[in-house]
């Protein structure tokens, strides 16, 4: 067939489905418009990773504890990811709140409405208020308070002024308003109970749904794209994860990862098909200005043809040249790494004298039996990969730990589930961590593991983290001994644990849930507005009890 | 009487006083009014004016400029009224940003609503007296043992000249023994050791906060220092109107006359192209929504929305809201958010209602890459003199504390970022204890509680949420109706390069000033979805092609 590049001219591509919205420019040719959300929502592959939490690198709904919640609720609606995006904010799933809806939702007969009304409310949470807008619908339409008020009840029992006397007046109002709707007492106290219960944790849903779009469309790119949405993490420098978590997930998925090349390599990560090719932006210490000038130099002229070649024709320092050689941007040549790094040194040698010409050098050069330096030993390629990225891409860091994870008594992560409430010894590299204070102030750990063949938690109990807290403070591998959790087959409880590698976390310990406890979202409240909504709701207040009320 | 002269901790790592304690301080001391005089900031100025309005004392808004080339000509600027103080908060801004910024052109200026307190006898020497100056200028005397000498010249040069000379006190630390504090986060700001702290980088030990028994004691003889304080005090009356909206104007393009109008109008049309059906309850809620945001004055400000997003848009931004906008059908018609409210049953009352005063938060995310864009046609469209970003003030907490003072203490850098591993992220005030709070700090418990640990951690402690340095808001940026300047001081965000200029005082005070932000956050799931469509779009037509 003709290749049509070749004149410059672009086929038409009459099977695309052009949709004009508002972001027209991304529409202009794949077969599929990621705005149109009625075909993402019902998109089965799509319905698939999130089902599984396979969700690594999706906005929202790609942390340890999100993907694990996805398979617990085996959700697939976007009605349930924005639910269970919002009863996993930290600090809610420590009230109880997430528990009560999981087992609400797995169990029908638990699901229970106060009055036989709030079905029709809460019918899509099974009752529970997990959202901001749920207390405001509980509020004025089985309690009858405005909206405006229902509001700032919400608000006001998420903030300070919960025991505030302004609120007492809050409080007589929904029982007044309540009872004007016929509510019995010892009903209308337990509507009051539950709501101040729900409302210090409820979410807004609103901002849940919005990020919630996103979440599915970045899921679909993942089924049906992933190595360009993988590639486009990457390059984006990922979300939750380290660069490195994400190309060992390339890797479980099937996709071959290629090391940076001068002659293939773009800046930035690129994906196709079963590939993904690290981008020369990976190499860290390579400046931008030298990024260009290699891409830019191979577009105008061609592809490199010999380390003299890119010597000559790219305006690039030895040190960075000996970057690339080292990493094995030129392994094209098919030459050993230590060679290309003595010919670099020829390379520039004479590039400063221009008494001859290059390419004849390195052919002598080579013929003077330059091939025959062995290539670099594994140990010191990994090395230099992680020098270099900050992440191993020939081999898994755990490969070094051979002895260990082939061990006939080390459990692998896909045949936990096989051991579910038995103690068990497992091998694992650091992916991430998350330490949250329990409702008793107790601060506790979640590791987040890999081995070669999946991911898994290490969950560490107060009594088990007081112990070996400090041996945590690491970012490598780690032996553990442990019972398989039986809610959740991919949890293992940890009972003793152990560093493996001396490798320290890198990055610093930010802000996490130990020190911020959520409370939900506490928005400022003034006593004015205690006296604006009290004048608001005059009107209903009238229409129930008539003007000599 | 207590002191016109006073510096909180915003004089970073130089004052030590935090700005709640001051007025706590002026109310236990039963003053009437509270002064605040940072040097070259106003960081603390609506916060001090909050507090003390809370209180019913009257706050003194002032700040103290001193010369980018020579340190030593300084003078306090005290706002008589509004027009003073937004002619304080251009002056700061002046210095921070202007680079031929000298202070004898201050006095050129239009003095009229301000007091002007110094005690450089350079600058005395150095100005020109107009009329205007002359009334308002007053000389400072203050009693130290070490500056004695000097304040007797000043009171000579005043008794020369025939100017006004007033009593106050300068004061960079609460109690005498503070001194030791300010001593260390001089020696932080010096990036030097205690031991090295030289004479010059210090005050005088005497700065601290003095009592009105002493300002009575030592002016015995001279009333009329009091008196002249006293009547600066009663001139003084600014009132920032902390709490009511100053929103931003529109611009509406010359066919139309009135915002409201406009706005319906634009989510009339966008509604009808939202929904194929348009229900009785879909109108009629649009017709409500748009009635409570124009009750609640915020027609000009949603207008400013739009167009932002518009713009965007325009240019093939990705955009996501996020907040509780996405409760307004009138947020979406005006595209701030992709999610129908009526289809998943959303609450407009959530995002906006007629009994809220505090004003509803916009926020759109944008692709990193997209978002700079964005946030400069913001500055054009809407112009410079009246955009500006938002800062956050970085303040002292467990770990950085806990290294900085350290590093004074003359503990090597090795050593610090061995015991700084074991320190989580928490408040600088549990450091002395820490290996009680947190199983990853327990091996800490031997050395922080032996010498010369022990100090350190105890000292570090003290300086729990002093501010440490500005930096510059993910994504806040706020529209004035008017000069900016009128409303706050602006400098350079130093360290995010040359060029972003941003607010001085941080969110919080911007919130309390009345200000209405708009929060632009750059969001990277945008820019994997833009980068995975580019991508995804090449590798089909490529694979079609062949």
């Amino acid at each position: 067939m003709l290749d049509l590049r070749k004149y410059n001219i672009t086929k038409k591509d009459d099977k695309s489905v052009s949709i004009t919205r508002i972001f027209s420019k991304l529409q202009r040719k794949q077969r599929f418009d990621i705005y149109d959300y009625n075909m993402l929502f019902q998109d089965e592959k799509t319905k698939k990773i999130i089902r599984n939490g396979s969700t690594l690198g999706c906005f929202y709904i790609e942390s340890p504890g999100m993907r694990s919640l996805l398979k617990k609720l085996n959700c697939d609606t976007f009605e349930m990811l924005v639910a269970a995006s919002s009863i996993i904010r930290p600090g809610v799933a420590e009230s109880g709140m997430m528990q009560e809806f999981i087992a609400r939702h797995k169990d029908p007969q638990k699901r229970k409405y106060l009055v036989p009304e709030m079905e029709k409310y809460l019918g899509e949470s099974y009752g529970v208020m997990i959202y901001q807008e749920d207390v405001i619908k509980v509020a004025h339409h089985i309690a009858g308070l405005s909206l405006e008020e229902a509001d700032l009840l919400r608000r006001a029992m998420s903030g300070k002024m919960r025991s505030s006397k302004t609120m007492e007046l809050l409080h007589d109002n929904f029982f007044l308003t309540a009872k004007g709707k016929k509510l019995p007492d010892d009903i209308i106290k337990e509507l009051w109970r539950q709501i101040s219960s729900f409302a210090g944790y409820a979410f807004c849903k609103a901002h849940s749904a919005s990020f919630a779009l996103l979440s599915f469309q970045v899921a679909y790119l993942k089924a049906h794209y992933p190595a360009e949405f993988l590639a486009s993490v990457l390059s984006n420098r990922g979300g939750y994860y380290s660069a490195a978590v994400y190309i060992h997930e390339c890797k479980r998925l099937g996709l071959n990862v290629f090391l940076p090349c001068v002659n293939k390599s773009k800046i930035k990560y690129y994906g196709k098909d079963k590939y993904l090719s690290i981008g020369l932006m990976a190499v860290k210490r390579l400046s931008r200005k030298t990024m260009l000038n290699i891409t830019g130099e191979r577009a105008k002229n061609g592809k490199y043809t010999s380390l003299g070649d890119f010597v000559d024709r790219v305006d690039i320092a030895p040190k960075e040249t000996e970057l690339l050689i080292k990493c094995g941007a030129f392994d094209f040549l098919e030459q050993s790494r230590p060679a290309l790094m003595w010919l670099s040194y020829f390379c520039f040698k004479s590039k400063n004298t221009i008494q001859y010409s290059l390419f004849d050098n390195e052919e002598y050069l080579l013929s003077q039996g330059f091939m025959n330096i062995p290539q670099y030993q594994v140990a010191q390629i990994c090395a230099v990969e992680y020098e270099t990225f900050g992440f191993l891409v020939s081999h898994h860091p755990l490969d070094f730990f051979a002895k260990f994870i082939n061990h006939k008594k080390i459990v692998k992560a896909k045949d936990m589930s096989n051991y579910n409430g038995k103690v068990i010894k497992m091998i694992g590299w650091f992916m991430t961590s998350k330490r949250i204070k329990t409702r008793k102030g107790k601060i506790m750990k979640f590791l987040s593991l890999e081995d070669l063949s999946g991911t898994f938690e290490a969950v560490l109990f107060p009594n088990v983290y007081s112990l070996y807290a400090e041996e945590t403070l690491s970012a490598g591998a780690f032996g553990i001994v442990g019972r398989v959790d039986t809610d959740n087959g991919n949890n293992i409880v940890v009972e003793r644990i152990k560093a493996l590698s001396t490798k320290e976390l890198q990055t610093e310990q930010t802000k996490d849930s130990a020190e911020n406890i959520y409370y939900g979202e506490v928005d400022a409240v003034h006593d004015e507005e205690f006296e604006l909504s009290k004048s608001l709701n005059k009107k209903i207040i009238n229409s129930l009890y008539g003007k000599g009320a | 009487m207590i002191s016109l002269h006073v510096h909180s901790n915003y004089s970073l790592l130089q004052g030590t006083i935090r700005v709640e304690d001051l007025v706590d301080y002026a109310e236990k001391e039963g003053s009437s009014f509270v002064a605040l005089t940072d040097t070259n900031v106003m960081y603390g100025l609506i916060k001090l004016a909050k507090l003390a309005v809370a209180k019913k004392i009257k706050p003194i808004l002032g700040v103290l400029i001193d010369d980018p080339n020579n340190i030593d000509e300084h003078c306090i600027f005290l706002a008589k009224n509004n027009k003073g103080y937004s002619q304080i908060c251009r002056f700061i801004t002046d210095r921070n940003i202007r680079e031929d910024f000298s202070i004898s052109e201050l006095f050129l200026e239009d003095l009229e609503n301000m007091f002007l307190i110094t005690s450089s006898l350079e600058l005395l020497k150095k100005i020109e007296y107009t009329p205007i100056v002359k009334k308002n200028l007053f000389v400072e005397l203050f009693v130290t043992k070490k500056w004695k000498p000097k304040v007797r010249q000043l009171y000579e040069f005043a008794r020369e000249q025939n100017l006004e000379i007033v009593a106050t006190h300068p004061a960079y630390f609460y109690k005498a023994e503070d001194y030791e504090l300010h001593k260390v986060v001089s020696a932080i700001k010096k990036n030097t050791t205690l031991a090295k702290l030289e004479d010059t980088d210090i005050v005088d030990p005497e700065f601290y906060l003095r009592t009105p028994e002493e300002f009575g004691k030592l002016w015995k003889s001279l009333p009329e220092v009091i008196s002249n304080a006293e009547r600066i005090v009663k001139e003084c009356n600014v009132d920032l109107e902390l709490g009511k909206y100053k929103f931003p104007h529109f611009p509406l393009p010359n066919t139309e006359s009135d915002a409201f109008n406009y706005l319906s109008r634009i989510c009339g049309t966008e509604l009808r192209k939202k929904y194929t059906v348009l229900t009785t309850q879909i109108r009629e809620r649009l017709e409500y929504e748009l009635r409570v945001i124009d009750q609640q004055g915020f027609t000009d400000y949603f207008l400013v929305v739009w167009e932002i997003i518009k713009e965007a848009h325009k240019r093939n931004a990705l955009t996501v809201g996020r907040g509780s906008a996405a409760n307004s059908l009138v947020a979406y018609c005006l595209n701030f958010h992709q999610v129908d409210p009526i289809a998943h049953n959303l609450y407009f009352e959530r995002f906006l209602n007629m009994a809220r005063t505090s004003p509803p938060d916009i926020d759109i995310d944008f692709s990193w890459a997209e978002r700079d864009d964005i946030v400069k046609y913001v500055f054009q469209r809407f112009g410079y003199d009246r955009v500006a970003m938002i800062s956050t003030m970085i303040t002292f907490r467990a770990r950085s504390a806990f290294r900085e003072v350290a590093k004074i203490f003359g503990l090597s850098e090795t050593k610090i970022s061995q015991y700084r591993k074991h320190i989580p992220w928490t408040s600088a005030k549990n450091l002395p204890t820490i290996y009680e709070h947190f199983p990853e700090s327990k091996s800490l418990k031997y050395d922080f509680t032996t010498e010369p640990l022990k100090s350190i951690v105890e000292i570090a402690s003290r300086l729990s949420e002093f501010p440490r340095h500005i930096s510059i808001h993910p994504g806040g940026i706020v529209i004035a109706p008017s000069l900016i300047t009128n409303f706050t001081a602006l400098e350079y965000a130093a360290n995010k390069g040359i060029g972003i200029i941003v607010t001085q005082p941080d969110m919080y005070s911007i919130e309390d000033i009345g200000l209405v932000k708009i929060d632009l956050l750059s969001q990277r799931s945008l820019g994997v979805l833009r980068d995975s469509i580019d991508m995804i779009t090449q590798n089909v037509s490529e694979t079609e092609s062949i």
